[in-house]
């Protein structure tokens, strides 16, 4: 019996021993060097070098749902760091795993998967109207179709216009003119202007008999495969939306430069691309572009609807396509209202509704998405319902999965970006032929993307835009509260409290309060002069009326050289 | 000498740890990241006139070896899914058919049997629903447990038979069976078990016709030849859950029976894929007669009626589900019902704790309640209570004659409705785990 405790006693104390290594290591490893670089600041990750052109990666539509739904599920507690983690944030002691590329600034460098664009730059609003776009298609001449896809929730083909140019062609739905060929249009120049890489998508009206069909087309329908024929072509255009003299209503998707090789994935990274060294589910571009999706409604998003292209450079461009399930659009019907609000097959609410034997309702069941449709071009869209901080896509991302709270500050500062009038310039280029609609669509628009900027700038400190000057002897330290820049909050019932330190722990300043969003020290003491060149740290709390709102502290670090003072390192 | 084991384990824990902190530090924190972390006050001049500018020097995800170890049984299982992921995908690439379950035009799908007298059968299910270009549909099943457990079975159906709402089905059928129960009579006890075997070849046309929406008929014929021997299992190689005695070599022999059947069903139930309002009526009638020796001759007639209530203060999709069913044989011109084909309770669709076949009498009677409310979209949890009795005359049916049956399991539904559904019986005499694609109501 003695014997047999001990055993116990001992198998206990290494599986206990065990654990707390663990943890110290995962706490060990959450503890960071210091803040800040007094070198440049990052702004670019190489990983366009070159690489012999890698092989196709074929795409799959039912695996990635299924090991990310199911095996990855699985996969998580049994991946210690991740366990480990998970209990050190339940107690109170670590947090969650922060992405692995972005810089001292707190932000992500440009690469072959992000280029700066709105946020960083504003673009003019034709710029972001135009998106992506250099050419549309002709529709003067003839369109040849050099490949078709008959089966499927989207049946569409492949035409090369008369000055060479190659597009897809796809359709609206037949009880829902004009709502997949818009949404995929809007969607693509809102991911755009948020810096991703997107395909050139554009609305287009073309002559039914101003298509010829290429010799040697094949077509494949019930699992064979044989020449397509006019009446396949008649049956892909057949109730489709037409606009003037009969033309036809498509969404023209223009082929990107290079080749493409296949899809990348949310997880992982791709084997035979030297380039790709940060795993997916740790980019910060890809986790916060969940906060993207959940404006759009981007239910649809995974592996299959990216693309990787190996460019004329040598390198692998990394594309999200295919936003025809993005605001009320799902293919080519409507969303259902769950959508966004669990996912496919969602153990929480399905645990809950188990235990609850019925009586537990999920909100999504009590609503007819038919009593929600005010025009069948915009489908089911609205604001309402969004909840920015349990937004889900129909199918687990492990990308979306990991978004930390800072990741969803910065996908929320690029919701944010986009103006009322921006927002209102991109929907017009979905070309809806109800003035209604389109007002709608863009009202729904401004909500959500409202709701979705007070959701997260009240659950992080959302001061931004940091400038450090020297100005009349003094070190500014000046910056862009977002909530305020939002109109999510009052300026009046803001003020903001800062301690100053600088290297050595010495601190200067303790618990001072400003009423504007710029902390003033003066130079004039000789201390910085000698001193110099110095890091000078700052601690900045907002505080709002508001009792709700989260009053976390951001941390800026500024160097002052001869040069002059520079934002070197930012904490959140 | 407890406390002096658990010094040295303690002794050794640290030992280890001590092991592993220095590998951590000499691995662990060399990796590279592209991001440098050695900036600080004191090298602030080295690093400004560093030529090794940030954006040259690539971000990595690179995990130490402590996390890689850390990681290991992640990695074990993810090994240990691939397969699943390869042979998905070869499905997906060489057979997508098979991916979209039957909104495919044809398809295999390999068929398990666990339990029951083999323990294990095996086969297929093949099916194509778009022969020619009226779209004829073919399914073949198989399942073979040993060679006295397997069945073979064949349909082929024309829809749009004489009219757009007319069907013509021919189906045909070979199994064999090395033990079936016999429990005669609604008190029959569980020790009184008799056992069977069957060999039965059987062949049936049907023609089913619906009327506006809810109004459904048909009309089959039918002809089998049953072969009935003492079950070739022994007491002793049986459990006791399934132990009995062979029947008595009288009730031994061949059947060759014609029938000729009719049912008539008023649907008047609402909801796809849930079925949440609404009532099913259904009245049968179904004539036998041997074509041998023996003299049989009867007449069963069935009665079944469904009834869909939403629980009133919840959304429909909560419901009770009601099923009454009544079953009577009658003889004909003085003639006998064969045993074989008495009405029985025990299965998988009636009194579900009960084994199967566990009661039979020319007449059965079973009230079923399930409470039915969705897990997810495509499933429903479903808590039931059956209560039936066998009876010889309608005169025999008494309150205190039910036998009580209760128990809950998963429906799975698809676009269409039903799908599979996974169950847990109980009752006082044993209790039962069904499996099965075939609806009960």
């Amino acid at each position: 019996m003695d014997r047999k405790l001990s055993l116990t006693s001992i198998l206990g104390n290494k599986l206990i021993n065990l654990f707390s290594i663990s943890l110290l290591f995962i706490l060990m490893g959450c503890s960071t060097s210091k803040p800040y670089t007094l070198g440049p600041i990052k702004t670019f990750d190489p990983d366009t070098s070159r690489i012999p052109e890698p092989q196709e990666n074929e795409s799959f539509q039912y695996w990635d749902r299924i090991d990310n739904t199911i095996f990855h599920q699985i996969s998580k507690p049994l991946d210690l760091n991740n366990t480990v983690r998970v209990t050190g944030r339940i107690l109170g002691i670590s947090t969650k795993k922060q992405a692995d590329n972005i810089n001292h600034l707190d932000e992500v460098p440009e690469s072959s998967w992000y280029n700066y664009r709105h946020f960083y730059s504003p673009m003019l609003i034709e710029e972001i109207a135009r998106g992506p776009n250099t050419v549309s298609p002709d529709t003067s001449g003839l369109w040849t179709i050099f490949s078709a896809k008959l089966e499927g929730a989207n049946p569409g083909f492949f035409i090369e216009d008369v000055n060479g140019n190659r597009f897809l062609i796809k359709f609206d739905g037949t009880n829902y003119p004009e709502l997949a060929t818009s949404a995929d249009v809007i969607g693509s120049k809102i991911f755009h202007a948020a810096g991703y890489n997107v395909p050139e998508a554009t609305i287009t009206y073309f002559h039914p008999e101003k298509v010829i069909i290429a010799d040697g087309v094949m077509v494949e329908e019930n699992g064979e495969k044989r020449p397509m024929t006019q009446q396949d072509y008649n049956k892909i255009i057949k109730n489709r939306t037409t606009g003037n003299k009969g033309n036809i209503r498509a969404l023209a998707s223009k082929f990107v430069d290079g080749t493409p090789v296949g899809q990348w994935e949310f997880k992982g990274t791709r084997k035979d691309d030297p380039n790709d060294r940060v795993a997916h589910e740790h980019r910060r571009e890809i986790r916060g572009m969940r906060v993207i999706s959940s404006w759009l409604n981007d239910t649809d998003r995974r592996d299959a609807n990216t693309m990787a292209v190996y460019t004329d450079e040598g390198y692998i461009k990394h594309l999200v396509q295919d936003f025809g399930n993005t605001l009320g659009a799902n293919g080519g019907g409507i969303h259902e209202p769950i959508y966004g609000q669990a996912y496919l097959i969602d153990p929480r609410f399905m645990a809950l509704n188990a235990v609850s034997l019925g009586l537990y309702v999920n909100y999504w069941e009590t609503i007819d998405a038919q009593n929600y449709i005010p025009h069948p071009s915009v489908g089911y869209f609205r604001s309402e319902t969004l909840n920015p901080g349990n937004w889900v896509s129909v199918h687990p991302l492990p990308a979306y999965e990991n978004m930390t709270l800072r990741d969803a500050f910065w996908g929320a500062k690029q919701v944010m970006s986009f103006s009322d009038k921006e927002i209102a310039a991109i929907v017009k280029t979905g070309k809806l032929t109800s003035p209604l609609a389109e007002e709608y669509l863009t009202k729904v628009l401004i909500e959500r993307r409202d709701k979705i900027g007070k959701h997260w700038f009240s659950r992080i400190n959302p001061i931004d835009k940091f400038r450090a000057a020297v100005k009349n002897d003094s070190l500014v330290l000046s910056f862009s509260d977002l909530g305020i820049d939002g109109k999510f909050f009052n300026a009046t019932d803001t003020k903001y409290e800062y301690s100053v330190w600088i290297e050595d722990g010495k601190h200067l300043i303790d618990n001072q309060n400003v009423l504007d969003p710029e902390i003033k020290i003066s130079l004039s003491d000789n201390y910085f002069r000698e001193k110099s060149p110095i890091v000078i740290g700052y601690k900045v709390i907002t505080r709002r009326a508001e009792e709700s709102i989260s009053e976390k502290a951001t941390l800026v670090y500024v160097f002052l050289e001869k040069n002059g003072p520079r934002v070197v390192g930012i904490e959140r | 000498m407890i406390h002096h084991i658990k010094i040295h384990g303690l002794l050794k824990n640290y030992r280890w740890f001590i092991f592993i902190f220095s590998l951590w530090l000499v691995i662990g924190q060399t990796k590279a990241k592209g991001q440098s972390n050695s900036l600080n006050f004191t090298d602030s001049t080295q690093t400004l006139l560093s030529k090794s500018h940030p954006n040259t020097i690539p971000y990595s995800s690179d995990r130490t070896f402590v996390e890689h170890m850390l990681a290991f049984p992640s990695y074990v299982f993810e090994w240990a899914t691939k397969p699943i992921d390869f042979g998905l995908k070869v499905t997906e690439r060489k057979l997508p058919q098979l991916l979209q379950g039957e909104r495919g035009p044809y398809g295999i799908f390999p068929l398990f049997e666990l339990g029951g007298n083999t323990n294990f059968a095996y086969g297929f299910l093949a099916f194509h629903n778009e022969i020619s270009k009226y779209h004829h549909e073919l399914r073949l099943t198989g399942i073979f447990g040993s060679e006295d457990y397997n069945n073979f079975e064949f349909d082929y159906t024309i829809p749009k038979f004489l009219n757009e709402k007319g069907r013509f089905k021919i189906d045909a059928f070979y199994g064999n069976d090395p033990s079936i129960s016999l429990f005669l009579g609604n008190n029959s006890n569980i020790k009184d078990r008799l056992l069977y075997s069957t060999e039965k070849v059987q062949s049936n046309l049907r023609y089913s016709q619906s009327f506006k929406k809810n109004i459904h008929f048909s009309a089959t014929t039918g002809y089998y030849l049953l072969n009935i021997e003492p079950s070739i299992f022994d007491e002793e190689t049986l459990s006791d859950a399934t132990k009995g005695t062979p029947i008595p070599a009288s009730l031994t022999g061949t059947a060759s029976m014609l029938s000729a059947g009719t049912m008539i069903t008023f649907d008047l139930a609402k909801g796809s894929p849930r079925i949440n309002t609404g009532s099913r009526y259904s009245f049968g009638l179904n004539w036998q007669h041997s074509l041998d020796d023996n003299d049989h001759h009867f007449l069963e007639y069935t009665a079944e009626w469904n009834q869909f209530v939403p629980v009133f203060f919840l959304p429909n999709t909560r419901r009770l589900a009601f099923k009454g069913t009544l079953r009577k044989a009658e003889s004909l011109a003085g003639s006998s019902i064969p045993f074989f084909e008495e009405p029985s309770l025990g299965g998988a669709s009636d009194l579900r704790g009960f084994s199967t076949n566990r009661f039979r009498d020319t007449g059965s009677l079973l009230l079923t309640l399930e409470y039915r409310y969705p897990l997810w979209s495509f499933a429903d949890i479903v808590l039931f209570m059956d209560e039936g009795q066998v009876f010889n005359h309608y005169s025999d049916i008494t309150l205190k004659r039910f036998h009580t049956s209760y128990g809950g399991g998963l429906h799975f539904l698809s676009a269409k409705g039903f799908a599979f559904r996974g169950e847990y019986a109980f009752s006082n005499e044993s209790s039962r785990l069904i499996l099965s694609i075939n609806h009960n109501f």
